[in-house]
């Protein structure tokens, strides 16, 4: 975060750094079942499909399906956190981190809305690059 | 599964062996298996050596050098938590298939302390943290709070999962814990992720287990079948598609159609099932593979776990060893320790825990990694 100019990289491989500051997660498409899958596939991992299978650019929007208040983690990895699996609006599935208060109960942020936002991480390869990953911030119901 | 028959099993009291190498106890745990069976590595054809987190490391050759190398192949077997269950179910489809007349499965590992490091990771970027959890209690909560959004499953409900189990390892001299832990502890205990507190999550011990596996025909000439309890079926699947595994690693649907499976290759249902050895590596998983195993219904697994049918004495008893929750959970092992404890009941060897009259046992195994997938086992094993 200190350093602003850092050239962004993706931290996962379905994080996808644009030029312009439009970064987003990509996913694939099968034609022939439906099924989303997150990053680019070769085939579809639900019916087997590999001639249906499309690239798509996946929403910035999506519900909470679950989260836990991580408490204990790895050494040196500061919590508590919010670990959260999101439904992607339109289709796909994606993990990370969400922002905002850590919830008494984890249960009732089952279904929430949230955005999904491709963001720097604080961490820097080797060359000094900046690991950008997707993080979850919290939305208005009514939005 | 025409022919297959456990002739010997055990295993070695799980705990910490700083002390005793990898060898040392998959040696020891063979030999007590082959000593169980009244048969010598002389009599072994084929060995199925599952380790978790060696397997790279030649295990099984390491052990066969502590108990003779005797003429056979060696495969090592690694598939996560369903490591131990993998290397079985070799040993079963090798005799099965009338390759050998006797093979032997170990399944053994040396853990450290601590939440444990997943293989294959990215080096240079943390992503625990940064992109939500990797870590397994973190996994088994997220698809605890997926039933009590969708059930209203409670905490306490969840907690009642280990002052069960818990209480069944006073009466197992090989589990690892040993101490009644009452409700109030349970959920007392740290918070490692809710729900799931300390004292809801397996621990990282040492352990070993083997199991000698014989053609029926070998175990009649031998007179081994007095001891002898017959695989009806052995079922493996992984990664079965769910539209979540992308956030989420799935436990629940590869469970689900393992069990089917099983149940299909045994021509029986879970209502002829007289005990259960699943794989509670935390308590909230204990209640989803109620369902998953077809103990009850969808979203029924509170109200099970509060009526006492699965305690020791009730219906049809769950983890009467204790579980991975009091016995430890030494990933490669623990595959095969479970058979063990359904082979001591269907044998009449249970001593203070023993399920009266079992004829039918079932031993269930799932594993999985965050991105990557899931490898399930069930196993129904019938009194001979």
């Amino acid at each position: 975060m200190s350093d602003p100019i850092a050239e962004p990289i993706a931290a996962v491989p379905y994080v996808i750094i644009d030029r312009d500051g439009d970064h987003h997660l990509v996913g694939s498409r099968c034609a022939k079942c439906g099924a989303t899958l997150l990053g680019r596939r070769v085939a579809c991992a639900a019916c087997g499909a590999n001639d249906s299978v499309t690239q798509v650019r996946l929403s910035d929007k999506g519900r909470i399906r679950t989260c836990t208040v991580v408490h204990r983690s790895y050494p040196g990895v500061p919590v508590p956190f919010i670990a959260a699996v999101i439904d992607i609006d339109g289709g796909g599935v994606v993990r990370g981190t969400l922002r905002g208060p850590i919830p008494s109960d984890p249960v009732a942020e089952v279904g929430r809305p949230v955005r999904i936002c491709v963001e720097d991480t604080g961490q820097r390869d080797a060359l000094g690059r900046a690991f950008y990953s997707q993080v979850f911030r919290p939305l208005e119901a009514a939005a | 599964m025409s022919g297959a028959v456990i002739a010997g099993i055990d295993m070695i009291p799980f705990g910490r062996f700083p002390d005793r190498s990898l060898e040392d106890i998959g040696a020891e745990a063979a030999l007590m298996a082959l000593a169980d069976a009244g048969l010598t590595i002389h009599d072994v054809q084929a060995f199925y050596c599952g380790s978790a987190l060696q397997a790279t490391a030649f295990p099984g050759q390491r052990i066969l050098r502590r108990i003779g190398q005797r003429m056979m192949p060696v495969l090592n077997v690694v598939n996560g938590c369903a490591t131990g269950a993998a290397a079985f179910r070799e040993a079963v489809l090798a005799v099965a298939s009338g390759r050998h007349d006797v093979a032997l499965a170990v399944g053994v590992e040396k853990m450290d302390r601590g939440l444990i490091v997943m293989p294959g990771r990215p080096a240079d970027f943390q992503e625990e943290g940064a992109i939500g959890t990797i870590t397994t209690p973190c996994l088994f909560s997220q698809a605890g709070v997926i039933h009590s959004a969708e059930y209203g499953t409670t905490f306490e409900q969840f907690a009642k999962v280990s002052v069960k189990n818990h209480h069944h390892a006073t009466l197992n001299e090989k589990a690892f814990i040993r101490r009644e832990t009452p409700l109030e502890e349970v959920m007392a205990s740290e918070m490692i992720a809710y729900p799931n507190t300390k004292l809801m999550c397996s621990i990282n011990v040492d352990g070993a287990a083997a199991a000698i596996v014989t053609s029926e025909a070998f175990a009649r000439r031998h007179g081994l079948m007095n001891r002898a309890v017959r695989v009806r079926a052995a079922a493996m699947l992984a990664s079965v598609f769910t539209d979540m595994e992308d956030g989420l690693t799935d436990f629940n649907e590869v469970t689900r159609e393992t069990a089917k499976q099983a149940y299909e290759a045994a021509g029986l249902g879970v209502e002829d099932i007289d005990l259960i050895e699943l794989h509670d590596c935390f308590a909230t998983a204990e209640l989803l593979h109620y369902e998953n195993l077809g103990l009850c219904g969808k979203g029924e697994s509170g109200a099970l776990i509060d009526s006492g049918e699965t305690a020791l004495g009730g219906r049809l008893p769950v983890n009467v060893s204790g579980g991975l929750l009091s016995k430890g959970h030494p990933l490669g092992a623990t595959g095969i320790a479970n058979l063990y404890e359904i082979c001591l009941h269907l044998r009449d060897e249970a001593g203070q825990r023993q399920v009266e009259g079992a004829r039918i046992g079932l031993a269930h195994i799932v594993g999985g990694m965050t991105d990557y997938g899931s490898a399930s086992a069930v196993h129904i094993l019938e009194r001979v």
